[in-house]
């Protein structure tokens, strides 16, 4: 019995792995891609809060300067002032890549180690109660053969454990990981056409958020001309200089608030091709040497497992 | 925007460009006032359709959210069914206590 008990033991790190063999690895590559997805979701969200902002509040500022040049001849209304957009139209925008982080995390939580762990603590739990009950006076009277390795037992409910959980995941996982490609990728083209373009030198081909941005920068310009013209005969010479200066700085920030907005649908490609690498982790066909070196680790892991029964007992 | 909707828009926006290039060369007080005030008026315009375009995206992202939410509802169940697993380890071993505890009790008096 005791060799057959031996001879056992070391066929586990064998036996078990080759269940592994039947199901591969998926959850590793899956889990290994998903904080650059996470990533890609969070600067996503930064960056289109930051250009929805900067356009809301240049079209204040843009509203602030006509009021400013105008006040002899118009005096001021309340209704002169307004918002670009109303806020619940940037709400739903946010609201969606809100829901992305999540499913981010949610995918993170189901391919990494954390429920793995949770099983191997539960199962060792297993093991130390089965241990307790074999040691038992009133166990041992009813049971008439030799105690079972409960060890074995145990590392064999723990390797089968593992391999239903990773075979749900095996099953689910792609599907999911699927379904969700076609929300990325329109996402990121709404976004990306919320952004749209600046408009060329002739005023041809701007549209959303960059030609909006574009025009409030111009207006802006207009406006310290048209102030500066205005007052020029009032203003004392170092007044005036610094009302001149702001001419070239206005039309530097209309570039560079263009060229941010540019680098924000950048990183909406990114966020798409951040999923594609997710999908292409759970599609892509078996490689023999990553799945060998499964194995290998699956049977290394097992025996640990094994090891660490025979310490605490 | 589809082409007849950025037709429309380009034609405010060439005479948006059109209006602030001549306000920049205007010589007199009086022509900048008035290539101003028509700029002013342009550039509302040109507001008002980028306003109506993004505004005609907002529903779809409304629907988008709703598939991403369904999606992560069926992840969450995938969570829930490896929980359950590791739930019936967890129940086992109560039950492997509970027997030890109940052998133990009854050895005292039957065996």
């Amino acid at each position: 019995m005791r060799t057959r008990l031996r001879i056992g033991y070391r066929l586990l790190p064998v036996l078990l792995p080759l269940l592994w063999s039947t199901i591969g690895c998926l959850s590793p590559a899956v889990h290994k891609n998903v904080p650059a997805f996470a990533n890609a979701v969070t600067l996503a969200t930064e960056n289109t809060k930051s250009a929805f902002d900067a356009v809301e509040q240049q079209y204040e500022d843009v509203q602030a300067e006509r009021i400013v040049v105008n006040y002899d001849k118009q005096s001021f209304n309340p209704k002169m002032v307004r918002q670009f957009l109303e806020p619940e139209d940037l709400q739903v925008r946010l609201a969606l890549l809100d829901a992305l982080q999540q499913y981010a995390s949610t995918l993170s939580d189901v391919s990494g180690d954390k429920q793995l762990d949770q099983f191997d603590d539960k199962t060792r739990a297993f093991g130390s109660s089965l241990q307790a009950l074999t040691g038992t006076p009133a166990f041992q009277k009813l049971v008439s053969s030799s105690a079972v390795d409960v060890n074995i037992a145990t590392t064999a409910v723990n390797a089968l454990g593992r391999w239903f959980i990773e075979r749900k995941r095996q099953q689910r996982l792609p599907q999911l990981i699927g379904e969700m490609q076609e929300p990325v990728r329109k996402t990121a083209e709404l976004l990306q056409a919320d952004i749209g373009s600046a408009p060329d030198e002739h005023g041809h081909g701007g549209r959303g958020l960059r030609d909006q941005l574009w025009n409030e920068h111009t207006e802006a310009i207009v406006q310290q001309v048209a102030f500066i013209d205005e007052n020029k005969d009032r203003m004392d010479p170092a007044s005036k200089a610094e009302a001149i200066k702001k001419l070239p700085q206005l039309v530097r920030q209309r570039f560079l608030a263009d060229q941010a907005l540019k680098q924000t649908q950048a990183t909406l490609a990114k966020l798409v091709d951040a999923h594609s690498a997710l999908l292409e982790a759970v599609n892509s066909k078996t490689d023999v040497q990553a799945e060998f070196s499964a194995l290998i680790s699956e049977g290394q892991r097992i025996k640990s497992f094994y090891d660490s029964l025979q310490k605490k007992g | 925007m589809n082409s007849t909707q950025q037709d429309v828009h380009d034609v405010f926006g060439e005479l948006y460009q059109s209006l602030t290039d001549a306000y920049w060369v205007a010589s007199t007080i009086t022509d900048k006032d008035r290539l101003r005030g028509a700029a002013d008026a342009v550039f509302d315009i040109v507001t008002a359709l980028n306003q109506a375009d993004i505004k005609s995206r907002t529903q779809e992202y409304a629907i988008l959210k709703g598939q991403v939410g369904v999606v992560t509802k069926k992840l969450t169940a995938l969570q829930n069914d490896i929980d359950s697993i590791i739930h019936n380890v967890s129940v086992a071993a109560n039950v492997v206590q509970a027997i030890g505890k109940a052998l133990d009790f009854g050895g005292k008096f039957f065996i």
